[in-house]
């Protein structure tokens, strides 16, 4: 950049100034020459134009003289004879012309030299003024020739005349009305003519200009000096603005210029720079401005020093100090003072500036710190040859700021970087964390989803809970009522332990007693019962002879009736022996051959006496001796033979002996054990009825008997309590008329073998006092003795030792009792007397086989429910058919042991175990065997009706699912038989049946059972929660809170039995629970599904019904109109109608006690309320009629 | 007052308490004189109906409607009928009975009769729907359909079995909708305005007055419709309803519900289960215990 220095600059701002001031001056000079002539001229034009109009306003003025005089004064003299004369100052009565007055007037005005002159001509004067008044000169007549032309105009010039200036005016002398007349009538007129508005003549003013020329002369060089002072103001000032412009425009140009170089500067330091090309560039832009020939940078290191940073032209010497401290040297002395130094006369030492023709040491140095914000970013430092004049320093300071921004921004730029750099490792550390934090953010998503999902388990498992705790809520409800229930059982049975206890003790001490009573009364009464017999004995003998054959007799009757109480006496002692547990048994062997002979004689005779054959055969088998109590049975085939002879009219009585098989109970293989005594006769026999009382005590068939055929009825019961006593079994077998036989049959060895025989017909017992027959025989060590309560027992029939010491074991750990016998007969007899959980029963070896064993126990009463698990190697299902409920094989593993046990522990949830299906179609068995699929529940099936009735004499079930169409019996009648079985009693049906059942039949089923089944697509569904509805329907059972209270059915006054009602209801399950209720109070109950079934079954009626319990909802005809029909028929008209509504308004009562109802009741039914109704209204009936038939 | 959502209160919040009082009392004065019982009605709904009562009876106050109703028992029968809701048409939203026909009434097929019951029937076109419905799968000489309501007007017209041609053309849509294997034509005879439904449908319905407010349950039913009635209750008396169904369901009978209703919160929630959500079908469970 071309740099132009101040002082150039200035020198030539100089010259300019010269060069301007002296055009200026000479220009001003001309303009002043100029001004002053064109003033001079324009004085002389304004005077002239003043003088002109001067002159116009004086010829206006003399012409409007002239014309007035013309008219005003000349015209009335004419009149007057006033002479209108050139010519008049000679006359008397003459006036001047206007011409010549004008005339005069002009001289008489222009009398001096100053003012104007008047002449008046014309080409055609009047003779007088020939002189003066023609044209005379070249004006005169230019004025003429231009005024004829234009009359209204003037013409005028300005002119030397006469040594003088002037202005000549002329004008038009026009004629005038008044003129003319006059002047073409003049006698001298040059011209006669004359119209109005032709010139006449001119009228010319002379004005001297001279006067006016003068005064503006005067004024006129006033003026001069006035402007010659004026332009000399003018030009000083301008001068000075001038001068001062030209300062101005210099310091503009020097500004511009450091502007200039400012922008440079700038666009040097522009850019992202770093301090060290800041300073590069920025020495290199600057030095050569200043001039200086070396330079150096240091920047401000942030803390207390300053950093070298670039150099300038620096020499190969110089090494400039790295850092500088403040204030430390001429640099540091800069920073902190903050003001630039100056240092002149460089010393030789100093770095020399080089170049590559020479060095030498720099004549100044300049150091500038720059300033930013108050404190020295940086110090430049300068060396020059030359000094550094105010130009370089008006430079930097104009630099400076620049610079000082520049070394701020690289800084705050390195800063910046610096921090950038930060910032990229931050963000790359961010990012890092970044993708962590979304591999967690995505791993937490996973996890809520999980938690989600096991919050929607959790919610749904929530669900369960509360169900669950919804259940264990009612069952714990159940639970506490069944708690309080035992409570008061078990309260109740410790009342009634005591009570037996004291009773016991009672007993005992009454059996004391009567053992005591026994051997005193014996004594007592036989003494002198023998007395009386011997006495009458020796009366009817009459030895002494002294007596009336009437005496006779009545002492021989003395001695029967002796004989008859001693034998009376007897009895009644053996019997209450007996009771008493006192009788005494000898077993000894007997031989049957004696025995037979000995009753044989003992009855012959009697037989004789009755007319009857007596006989006695024994069979070939018959063992020859048997083992028993020979005296006893001898007393009991007395007693048969008594009994036979004494009822006995015509034919024969018969003793036979032979040995007993009992059909089905002893394996036919093995040999015979028992015997059998049967005396049969062909007496008035016994009746059906009758049989069973007999054989109690005091009993004969028919009272009447006792009082025809004698006798105390008491030998039969003793007979039975002695066969008991013998292990034996009493048997009889009668028709009327035809005959009886009784049979008692004993057992050929009377230790080792136990029968547990049932009298047919009754139910058997076994004297528990006997102990010491039983019980006396133990196989072995077991826990019979230790027995608690509340102790699990289990019975294990086996012969096998080591079966029993594994059962010992495994009863050890469970903590029940064990007891066991080797033989089955005794083990029969354990399980009556312990009533053990469960019994197991192992093969023994010569001893009566399983099934036989299985039969006894399911056929007794008390000991059908025990479950029997076998362990056989035989014929499974044949032992199961028997009733097992299992067949195990050995060796018994413990957790079967175990299962075998625990499945008894819990019987309040004894569930379904067994279910009986009965159905012909064996596909059906398999659906229904898939359907449930529970391993607890055992199923048996059946094809035919018998084949279910024979399983049902064995087996109890908890459920009966049977079809209605079965080969060998269908519908209603094979329902019936099957509920009638004995085993079913209370057994739930479910009827599971193909052929839809119509309504009649399902009333008449309802009977038995309400859960009907149509086989079909949904069929397995319904099958399954009928079986569970069942199984709610068993619990409901078991608790004490049914539905209609015990006391209720158990009517003291009867009222309710034998009662005839009829039930209406279209709804069968209605009908079910209300006909079931009324039927255990003993009502015969009939069904109507709607009002004209109800009719029909009235009018049909063999008998009339006491009571109707009417549904008011029902199809076809529907309770209100059926009442209302029902009243109309006079055998009903006061029959009670109890009616049954679900509605409850006050007018739906109304209505129906309208049509005739008695009463009125709501639905749901509450069942004691309705029998206490039905109880009123019978009540109220009976009385009335009880009334009325009175 | 029973207690109201929120929301109900702040919309009963504009009637003024006066209002509420009047409408108050005018329940207890009709439930003490007619024994129907509106005071667990829903509010909202009820004070709409009262409402329009006030409009057609031309009265300034609803006390003023208090002794027109205890004194004037056609006044009341007006009422009544304003109350019932009697908006119902032939095999109404075709889907349920489409549902009904897949998946309830194989079930139901295993038993030897089978009892309905449709409470709120109104004029008893879907009485008559079900009818036909059963019929065509079979089922109808099993069945015994009770119809009921409250509304005797309507009972009537039920009973009569005859109906309006208008709607023709939507109910035989309905029909066919619902899976009809025939023409709704087969099921009815008609004249130049009106149709009358078969004896053989008539024969299987029972149309009987019960109020489901007050009284109780009268037999055993496999089946209880009972649609778009609920929502007109308060909830305890929805519960009150609910139990009565409840208990007049056999086990593992159907209980059908509007759209807007269901069981949930209910006191026989529990002792349901849902068959089908949407469609509002549960069914009762067995009475359980393991």
């Amino acid at each position: 950049m071309p740099s132009i220095s101040n002082g150039k600059l200035k020198a030539q701002s100089r010259k300019n100034i010269i060069g301007f001031l002296t055009v200026l001056a000479i220009m001003i000079f001309l303009t002043s020459i100029g001004l002053y002539k064109y003033f001079e001229q324009l004085s002389a034009e304004i005077s002239q134009e003043s003088t002109l109009h001067n002159a116009e306003v004086y010829v206006k003025a003399l012409e409007e003289f002239r014309t007035l005089y013309t008219s005003e004064v000349v015209n009335k003299l004419s009149q007057n004879n006033i002479e209108v004369t050139h010519d008049y100052k000679g006359k008397d009565n003459a006036v001047p012309l206007p011409a010549t007055l004008t005339i005069l007037l002009g001289e008489g005005i222009s009398d001096d030299d100053n003012s104007a002159d008047t002449r008046l001509y014309s080409p055609y004067p009047f003779p007088w003024r020939s002189e003066g008044g023609g044209l005379q000169d070249k004006f005169a007549e230019q004025a003429w020739q231009y005024l004829s032309k234009n009359p209204t105009g003037s013409y005028s010039s300005f002119e030397f005349y006469k040594n003088e200036n002037v202005l000549r005016f002329a004008k038009a002398d026009l004629m005038r009305e008044s003129c003319v007349g006059c002047h073409n009538s003049h006698e001298f007129t040059p011209k006669d003519d004359w119209v109005i508005g032709d010139v006449r003549g001119v009228l010319e003013v002379i004005i001297p200009l001279d006067k006016t020329l003068l005064a503006s002369q005067e004024r006129f060089s006033t003026l001069l000096w006035i402007m010659i002072l004026v332009s000399l103001l003018i030009f000083i000032s301008v001068a000075l603005s001038f001068i001062k412009q030209n300062n101005f425009a210099f310091k503009i140009k020097s500004n511009a210029i450091l502007k200039e170089a400012v922008n440079e500067l700038n666009k040097c330091l522009n850019g992202e720079q770093t301090s060290k090309e800041l300073g590069h560039n920025l020495l290199s832009y600057v030095s050569p401005k200043l001039s200086a020939s070396q330079a150096t940078v240091y920047v401000f290191d942030g803390d207390t020093g300053y950093d070298y940073i670039a150099m300038y032209a620096g020499s190969i010497e110089l090494e400039p100090p790295v850092k500088i401290k403040l204030g430390e040297g001429l640099v540091g002395q800069a920073a902190k003072d903050q003001q630039s130094i100056i240092t002149e006369n460089i010393p030789l030492q100093y770095t020399k500036i080089s170049s590559s023709t020479g060095r030498a040491t720099p004549r100044s140095l300049l150091l500038i710190p720059i300033i930013w914000q108050e404190q020295a970013i940086a110090v430049i430092e300068f060396s020059s040859f030359g000094r550094f004049n105010l130009d370089h320093q008006l430079l930097m300071k104009e630099l400076t700021p620049i610079i000082a921004v520049a070394f701020h921004t690289a800084k705050s730029r390195e800063i910046k970087s610096s921090l950038l750099e930060l910032n990229k490792t931050y963000v790359l550390d961010l990012q890092m964390q970044h993708e962590k934090l979304q591999k967690s953010n995505i791993d937490l998503k996973e996890q809520t989803q999980e938690l989600k999902a096991s919050e929607e388990e959790l919610k749904l498992s929530e669900e369960e809970l509360r169900q669950q705790s919804d259940e264990l809520k009612s069952n714990n409800e159940e639970l506490e009522e069944q708690q309080e229930l035992l409570e008061i059982q078990s309260s109740s049975l410790l009342k009634s332990q005591k009570e037996t206890l004291s009773r016991a003790e009672e007993l005992y001490k009454a059996s004391q007693y009567k053992s005591e009573f026994l051997a005193n009364m014996s004594h007592e009464l036989r003494t002198p019962l023998n007395s009386l017999l011997i006495l009458s004995q020796s009366l009817a003998e009459n030895k002494t002879s002294n007596l009336s054959k009437q005496q006779i007799q009545e002492a021989q009757v003395i001695h029967k009736s002796g004989r008859s109480l001693l034998i009376l006496i007897n009895d009644i002692m053996d019997l209450s022996k007996v009771e008493a547990g006192k009788l005494d048994i000898n077993i000894d062997r007997a031989s049957i051959k004696e025995l037979c002979s000995e009753l044989e004689e003992l009855f012959r005779g009697i037989a004789k006496e009755n007319a009857l054959e007596f006989v006695v055969i024994i069979e070939s088998d018959t063992p020859e001796y048997i083992e028993t109590d020979a005296f006893r049975l001898k007393q009991i085939l007395k007693n048969f033979l008594a009994n036979a002879f004494k009822f006995t009219h015509q034919g024969s009585v018969c003793l036979t002996v032979r040995p007993h098989n009992e059909e089905g109970f002893i394996d036919n293989s093995k040999r015979s054990e028992f015997i059998n005594f049967t005396v049969s006769d062909t007496g008035i026999g016994i009746s059906e009825g009758e049989k069973d009382d007999i054989f109690k005590a005091f009993v004969q068939a028919d009272g009447a008997i006792n009082r025809q055929y004698g006798g105390t009825g008491l030998g039969l019961s003793i007979s039975k309590e002695l066969a008991n006593l013998l292990k034996g079994k009493v048997v009889l077998e009668s028709e009327l008329d035809i005959g009886s036989s009784f049979s008692i049959i004993i057992p050929c060895t009377h230790l080792d073998t136990a029968s547990a025989v049932v009298t047919s017909g009754t139910k058997k017992t076994i004297t528990i006092e006997n102990e010491q027959v039983l019980g006396s025989y133990q196989w072995e060590e077991d826990d019979r003795n230790s027995i608690e309560e509340n102790d699990t027992i289990v019975l294990l029939i086996s012969d096998d030792r080591f079966l029993f010491e594994e059962f010992t074991t495994f009863i050890k750990d469970l903590k029940h009792k064990l007891i066991a016998s080797n033989k089955g007969l005794d083990g029969i007899q354990l399980a009556e007397q312990f009533m053990p959980s469960v019994i197991v029963i192992d093969q023994i070896k010569n001893d009566i086989n399983i099934s036989s064993i299985l039969k006894l126990l399911k056929s007794s009463m008390q000991t059908r429910f025990i479950p029997i698990h076998v362990i056989s190697d035989g014929n499974e299902d044949q032992i199961l058919q028997c009733g097992a409920q299992s067949c195990l094989k050995k060796p018994v593993q413990s957790d079967i042991f175990n299962q075998i046990v625990s499945q008894v522990i819990s019987p309040v949830n004894d569930h379904l175990k067994r279910m009986l299906i009965i159905d012909s179609d064996k596909n059906c068995q398999l659906a229904v065997q898939s359907l449930i699929s529970d391993e607890k529940v055992k199923l048996t099936f059946a094809m035919t009706s018998s084949e279910a009735i024979s399983i049902l004499k064995y087996h109890i079930f908890d459920c009966i699912i049977m079809d209605l169409e079965l080969p060998d019996l269908k519908g209603l009648p094979l329902v019936e038989k099957i509920s009638k079985q004995n085993n079913v009693g209370e057994t739930p049906i479910i009827i599971y049946t193909e052929q839809p059942v119509t309504e009649h039949e399902q009333r008449e089923l309802q009977r038995y059972t309400l859960s009907i089944v149509i086989k079909g697509t949904e069929s397995a569904e319904r099958l399954t929660d009928e079986i569970a509805l069942l199984l709610h329907h068993e619990e409901k059972k078991n608790r004490t809170s049914q539905q209609v209270s015990l006391q209720m059915l158990h009517d003291e006054s009867e009222m309710l039995v034998g009662r005839h009602i009829l039930v209406v209801d279209d709804d069968m399950r209605n009908v079910f629970a209300t006909t079931r209720v009324l039927e255990y109070a003993g009502m015969v109950v009939y069904q109507a599904e709607n009002g004209q079934a109800a009719l029909d079954i009235l009018d049909k009626a063999e008998q009339p019904v006491d009571l109707i319990l009417m549904d008011i909802m029902m199809p076809v005809l529907d309770g209100i109109d059926t009442i209302k029909i029902i009243r109309q028929k006079k055998l009903y008209r006061d029959t009670p109608i109890i009616a049954l509504t679900a509605k409850s308004m006050p007018e739906d009562e109304h209505t129906c006690i309208e049509a005739g109802a008695s009463e009125y009741l709501t639905k749901p039914l509450d069942l004691n309320r309705l029998l206490s109704m039905i109880r009123v209204w019978l009540y109220r009936l009976s009385n009335k009629h009880y009334l009325e038939n009175e | 007052m029973n207690e109201l959502s929120l929301a109900a209160q702040k919309k009963l919040s504009s009637l003024s308490q006066i209002e509420l009082l009047e409408i108050d009392l005018l329940l207890e004065a009709i439930y003490r004189r007619y024994g129907y019982d509106f005071r667990h009605y829903a509010r909202t709904s009820l004070t709409r109906r009262v409402n329009n009562c006030l409009s057609r009876e031309k009265l300034t106050s609803i006390s003023a409607l208090i002794p027109a109703v205890i004194h004037d028992t056609y006044i009341f029968d007006r009422f009544l009928q304003d109350m019932s809701v009697t908006v119902t048409s032939m095999f109404r939203d075709p889907q349920l009975f489409k549902l009904l026909r897949a998946e309830v009434l194989p079930k139901l097929a295993t038993y030897p009769t089978i009892n309905i019951w449709h409470a709120g029937c109104a004029t008893g076109e879907e009485a008559y729907s079900l009818a036909i419905l059963l019929s065509e799968n079979g089922l109808l000489e099993r069945c015994r359909i009770y119809a009921t309501d409250y509304n005797s007007n309507s009972l009537k017209i039920a009973q009569k079995g005859i109906y309006s041609l208008d709607k023709i053309e939507e109910y035989s849509q309905n029909y066919t909708e619902a899976g009809g294997k025939k023409l709704l034509a087969d099921y009815y005879i008609r004249n130049a305005s009106s149709l009358k439904f078969s004896k053989k449908l008539q024969e299987r319905i029972v149309f009987a007055h019960h109020n489901l407010m007050k009284d109780g349950s009268f037999a055993q039913m496999h089946i209880i419709l009972c649609r778009n009635v609920l929502i007109y209750f308060d909830k305890s008396l929805q519960n009150t309803v609910l139990d009565l169904f409840s208990n007049s369901l056999i086990h593992r009978g159907f209980l059908m519900l509007g759209d807007k209703e269901s069981i949930d919160f209910s006191n026989i929630e529990h002792l349901f289960e849902t068959h089908n959500r949407q469609a509002r079908i549960y069914r009762k469970l067995l009475p359980v215990s393991e």
